[in-house]
């Protein structure tokens, strides 16, 4: 993760704002963040060595392990986040999983492929204003476009001509979460939400950050709101069946594995 | 800025080889040949993957056995199992001794080639790969990346190998799907179980899991 001196000093100023806010939505004594934030530093300063390299892993060859790797490991509020895992995989096993398996099988795959477009087209501002926020030119010039070619050409976001567009390729999708690190916030503790999954305190801010940005949260009444972001869900996973349980399958410790994943995914997605 | 960095060190990798390449002459008289090309030896043996995955002889039930034997063989010369497993134990590599190293090794290649198998076995939805670039490690030309998108229908996974050189030969020592690197995964897990139990302990665990993927795959 590379962060500019100057750019690191003058948002290090809304760190404290962003903690407040974030312990007063989760109810955590902010003292015990802070103290979060300080590993957060030694980790990043531990791994910044080796550039964008990390790829091969410093001590792969022979060598003690870096300080850094022993922060990884910190996971302070591991009894809620168990407890919220557990809740999450029989979610997943006894409601999600089923229910995605019967909709995939009624749905043909056509109009499942349209949702997901028209649902991801919608998401549309999320994406360009985290694009905006991080500076990001070049990738908000193409999300505007594939907004105005899917949204005209692509009958209000249902088709998807634009993926047929070299140009207009976006590999990432930027999110709240990810420009509050560029602005050099750390991830803070790793928590699990219940319907949500893992996710960290810098992440969930994020996460309320960009659902003020998603159209989808304005939908009146609640209710409604509430059932499109589920059927958002079950159309998104009726093309993911499979994935999770292959991640737990292959794991020895699958509370270890997820909370890894999530954690090496977003770096990725950061430095991207 | 990332790709740039990227172009960068493939700039000075391009002007240093041939100079290390001649440091090296005496020692490594065959190597300048394979070095050349480490996204080649992962397109052949992945390409080979999907060749036998594809192969209409394999359609039948019955067939499953002998395929699944043939996909072992290519993926057994690509990855370096023994140098996954010993990455995979961290900073704990000292508390094994070697019987108990040997077992663990066995064990822990069995869980990997069984969920790689089961995977790409059960799940194949006639995916393609994309070879996107390769990338020597800045400061050890024995050392290699290698970046592939894997495309399923309307989404492309990024999958990247690492590589370096065993007997003359690229091996793969890590993948990382989507930023996951696969020993650093494991090492969280095996971490986990070391840091308060006997090697013995994460052995037997491997054990029981295999032989409960055993059980599950004969339903």
């Amino acid at each position: 993760m590379q962060i500019s001196e100057d750019r690191n000093n003058r948002w290090i100023l809304l760190l404290p704002i962003f903690l407040l806010a974030g312990s007063l939505i989760l109810g955590l004594p902010a003292a015990g963040l802070s103290q979060e934030k300080g590993a957060e530093n030694v980790a990043e300063s531990a791994e910044g060595g080796d550039e964008g390299f990390e790829d091969f892993l410093e001590d792969d060859f022979g060598g003690e392990a870096s300080a850094g790797e022993r922060v990884d490991t910190v996971d302070p509020l591991y009894y809620w986040n168990y407890a919220m895992y557990q809740v999450n995989d029989k979610l997943y096993f006894w409601a999600l999983k089923p229910v995605a398996k019967g909709y995939k099988k009624v749905v043909p795959d056509i109009v499942r492929t349209g949702f997901k477009n028209f649902f991801h087209n919608l998401t549309t501002p999320v994406r360009a204003a985290n694009c905006l926020l991080q500076g990001k030119g070049e990738r908000l010039g193409n999300e505007v476009a594939r907004f105005m070619y899917n949204t005209t050409v692509g009958v209000l976001g249902f088709g998807n001509p634009a993926q047929n567009d070299p140009r207009l390729q976006i590999e990432d999708d930027e999110d709240f979460g990810q420009t509050l690190a560029v602005y050099g916030i750390g991830d803070g503790v790793y928590i699990v939400w219940p319907l949500f999954g893992p996710s960290t305190l810098r992440d969930s801010v994020g996460m309320l950050g960009d659902r003020s940005l998603n159209p989808l949260s304005y939908v009146d009444p609640g209710e409604l709101s509430a059932g499109i972001s589920a059927f958002r869900q079950i159309n998104g996973t009726s093309f993911r069946i499979g994935d999770y349980e292959a991640l737990k399958d292959a794991a020895i410790v699958p509370y270890e594995a997820i909370r890894d994943a999530y954690l090496q995914n977003r770096k990725k997605r950061i430095a991207e | 800025m990332r790709s740039k960095f990227f172009i960068i060190i493939l700039m000075i990798l391009g002007l240093a080889l041939p100079s290390s390449a001649q440091d090296n002459s005496l020692e490594n008289a065959e190597r300048p040949d394979t070095k050349a090309e480490p996204m080649k030896a992962v397109q052949v043996p992945i390409d080979k993957v999907i060749e036998i995955l594809k192969d209409p002889r394999y359609k039948e039930e019955e067939k499953l056995d002998e395929q699944r034997d043939e996909l072992m063989g290519v993926i057994k010369d690509i990855f370096d199992f023994e140098k996954i497993s010993q990455l995979s134990l961290g900073r704990f590599r000292k508390k094994l001794n070697d019987e108990q190293m040997t077992r663990f090794i066995d064990h822990f290649t069995e869980l990997l080639v069984d969920t790689y198998l089961n995977q790409v076995q059960k799940e194949f939805q006639n995916e393609e790969v994309e070879y996107v670039e390769q990338t020597y490690h800045p400061s050890d030309n024995e050392r290699a990346q290698v970046k592939t998108l894997v495309v399923r229908k309307n989404t492309k996974i990024p999958v990247d190998y690492s590589l370096y050189i065993k007997d003359g030969r690229w091996r793969v020592y890590d993948i990382r799907v989507e930023g996951v690197s696969l020993i650093k995964n494991y090492r969280t897990q095996f971490e986990k179980i070391l840091l308060n139990q006997s090697p013995d302990v994460l052995i037997e665990k491997l054990e029981k899991k295999n032989i409960d993927t055993d059980m599950e795959a004969r339903k």
